[in-house]
C-alpha cells in the first residue's frame, strides 16, 4: 500500500516514526508493506516513484527543517501529488476553518482521483463534511478522520461502529487539552494569563493561542461530530461558540466553594451545537484535570459512556491515522 | 402527591411502628423517617415523615393518627423543585442579576433564586446563581433566556451540565 503524506510536522514525523517502529506489526494487519510516494512540507517535498526513505525524511526534517531537497517553488501539494502514484492520502495539514485552506482541495483532488483520505486536519471536515463524503461515495473512495477528533481518544470510530446498535442522545466532552490545562492551573489558583505561560512554555499551546482559548477549536471538532455521528449538516459558523479568556480566578474560587470546577465543554446532539465554559461538579467524569481530552456519550439502551484519553500529540494522534489505515485495508480486503 | 408532616408519637416501644403502620394500610410509599430523640415535647419524640400518598387519603391519614394518640403538629405537601445553577461574569450587579431573575419569572415558573455577587474584579463580577424550578419543562426556556440576556448585557454565561 502506497500513502502520500500532505504536511510534515509533528503528526506527520510522528506517523512516519510509527511506520518505521511498527513496521512488521502494520505489514501484518495491512496485508502488505505501507511505504510512501511522497511527502510534502511547507517548503519542500520528496518524492519517489520506488520509495520515500523514512530515515532520510526524518533526517533531513530533524536537521535541515525540510523534508526534502526539492524545493515546492511554486507548486502546489496537487502538483506534486499528480506526479506520484498512491493509494491513500494522509492530511496531516494546517488547520484553516477560514476556507479550508490548501487541505480541503488536496482532499478533494484526491477523492476526485479515486484515492482513499484519511485526514487528521478539521478545517475541511468543518466547513464542507457533507460534500467530501459526498464526493467519496461517488467515487467508491473511503474517507476516515479519527485524529480529527480528541487525537488518541477513540471517538468517531467508536460512536460509528461500537456503538452502531445504539442510540446517542448526545455527546459532551473535553476536547482541547490547551483550555483544560489552563483551567487545571486555575483550580491551583493561578490567573489565565500566568496559566497560559506555563502551557505554552511547556508545549501544550501555540505561540498564538487563540483558535484554542476562544473555542474554534473545539468547536471545528463539535462540527465533525455532529455531521459523522448524528448525521447533521452542518458547519463552523452554525456553533454557540464561548471560549474561556473572559473565565476569572474569581469565578474559578466561587465554583470551588460549591466544589465545582470550570471546564470548556463541547456539547452536540440532534439540537444542540455549543462550545462553552461550564460548571462542573467534582468527581463528575468532565471535572478532569491536564491535558486528556474525555467524552461523555449519552445513549437510550447502554446509558452514559465515558471515554478518555491524550487528545494530542506526535504519537497519540499518529496512532489514530494508523488505526484508519488498517481499517481501510481491510475494508479493501473484504470488498 | 409527595407529603412531608411532623409527628409527635408518645416515647413508649411500639409507638412508632403504631404511627407508620397505617401509612402502609392507606398504600403510601415511605420515602424518610426521621426519628429525633433529642427534640422531646412533653414525653413525646418528633418524628419528620416524607411520603408518597394519594391526596385524597391524607384527611383519612390524620383522624387515624389523632385516634393513636399521635399528634399531627404539621402537614403539607413537597414541591419538588428542579435546580439549575449557573454563572454570570462581566459588568453584573447583584440589583442587574435579579433584574434579569425577574423578567425571567415572567416567562417560567421560579420558585426560588439565589444570587451571591463577587465585585474582587473590577468591571468584571461574577455572579453565581441558583433558581429552583418548578416544571423541567422550563429549564430550556429558562436556560435560553438567561443565554439571551447574558448575549444583550455583554456578560460571559457559564450554565451547569445536567446530572
Amino acid at each position: 500500500m502506497k500513502v502520500f503524506l500532505s504536511g510534515f510536522g509533528n503528526v506527520g514525523q510522528g506517523f512516519m516514526e510509527t511506520t518505521v517502529i511498527k513496521k512488521d506489526l502494520i505489514t501484518k494487519l495491512v496485508g502488505e508493506e505501507v511505504t510512501f510516494a511522497g511527502v510534502v512540507d511547507s517548503t519542500t517535498y520528496y518524492a519517489d516513484p520506488r520509495e520515500v526513505c523514512s530515515f532520510c525524511a526524518l533526517g533531513n526534517k530533524a536537521s535541515t527543517g525540510k523534508v526534502g531537497h526539492s524545493a515546492r517553488g511554486g507548486k502546489s501539494v496537487i502538483d506534486i501529488m499528480s506526479e506520484c502514484e498512491f493509494d491513500v492520502l494522509i492530511e496531516t495539514g494546517p488547520t484553516n476553518v477560514d476556507d479550508g485552506g490548501e487541505g480541503l482541495a488536496n482532499i478533494r483532488w484526491a477523492l476526485e482521483h479515486g484515492k482513499d483520505v484519511i485526514t487528521v486536519n478539521k478545517g475541511p471536515l468543518a466547513l464542507d463534511f457533507a460534500n467530501l463524503r459526498k464526493l467519496a461515495e461517488e467515487h467508491g473512495c473511503i474517507l476516515r478522520y479519527e485524529g480529527s477528533v480528541g487525537g488518541a481518544m477513540p471517538i468517531i470510530n467508536l460512536c460509528n461502529d461500537s456503538l452502531a446498535g445504539v442510540r446517542i442522545k448526545s455527546i459532551q466532552g473535553i476536547f482541547n487539552g490547551t483550555c483544560n490545562y489552563v483551567l487545571s492551573r486555575m483550580d491551583s489558583g493561578l490567573p489565565l494569563e500566568q496559566a497560559l505561560k506555563e502551557a505554552q512554555q511547556l508545549g501544550y499551546a501555540e505561540t498564538d493561542p487563540t483558535y484554542d482559548i476562544e473555542g474554534y477549536d473545539t468547536a471545528s471538532k463539535v462540527v465533525i461530530l455532529a455531521n459523522s455521528v448524528f448525521g447533521r449538516d452542518v458547519t463552523f459558523k452554525d456553533v454557540s461558540v464561548c471560549g474561556i479568556s473572559s473565565v476569572t480566578e474569581e469565578a474559578v474560587a466561587m465554583a470551588a466553594e460549591e466544589n465545582m470546577v470550570i471546564r470548556l465543554i463541547g456539547e452536540v446532539s440532534n439540537t444542540k451545537l455549543e462550545v462553552s465554559p461550564r460548571l462542573i461538579p467534582k468527581g463528575h467524569p468532565l471535572s478532569l484535570s491536564g491535558t486528556l481530552n474525555t467524552a461523555l456519550i449519552e445513549t437510550d439502551f447502554s446509558g452514559p459512556i465515558t471515554v478518555t484519553g491524550r487528545g494530542a500529540g506526535r504519537k497519540e494522534t499518529a496512532s489514530a491515522i494508523l488505526s484508519d489505515l488498517i481499517a481501510i485495508a481491510r475494508q479493501r480486503k473484504s470488498a | 402527591m409527595l407529603v412531608n408532616a411532623d409527628i409527635y408519637v408518645k416515647d413508649v416501644p411500639g409507638q412508632l411502628v403504631s404511627a407508620l403502620e397505617p401509612m402502609t394500610m392507606l398504600n403510601a410509599n415511605i420515602i424518610g423517617v426521621v426519628h429525633s430523640r433529642e427534640q422531646m415535647v412533653s414525653g413525646r419524640i418528633a418524628v419528620n415523615i416524607t411520603f408518597d400518598v394519594d391526596p385524597d387519603l391524607i384527611g383519612k391519614l390524620k383522624d387515624i393518627w389523632i385516634s393513636r394518640d399521635v399528634i399531627v403538629a404539621k402537614i403539607g405537601s413537597v414541591i419538588k423543585l428542579h435546580y439549575l445553577v449557573f454563572m454570570v461574569i462581566g459588568g453584573v450587579t447583584a440589583d442587574s442579576m435579579q433584574e434579569i431573575l425577574d423578567k425571567a419569572a415572567e416567562v417560567t415558573e421560579v420558585e426560588s433564586s439565589d444570587i451571591r455577587v463577587s465585585t474582587k474584579s473590577s468591571g468584571r463580577n461574577t455572579a453565581m446563581v441558583t433558581v429552583g424550578l418548578k416544571s423541567p419543562e422550563d429549564l430550556d426556556k429558562f436556560d435560553n433566556f438567561i443565554s439571551e440576556a447574558c448575549k444583550t448585557g455583554g456578560y460571559t454565561y457559564i450554565k451547569g451540565v445536567e446530572q
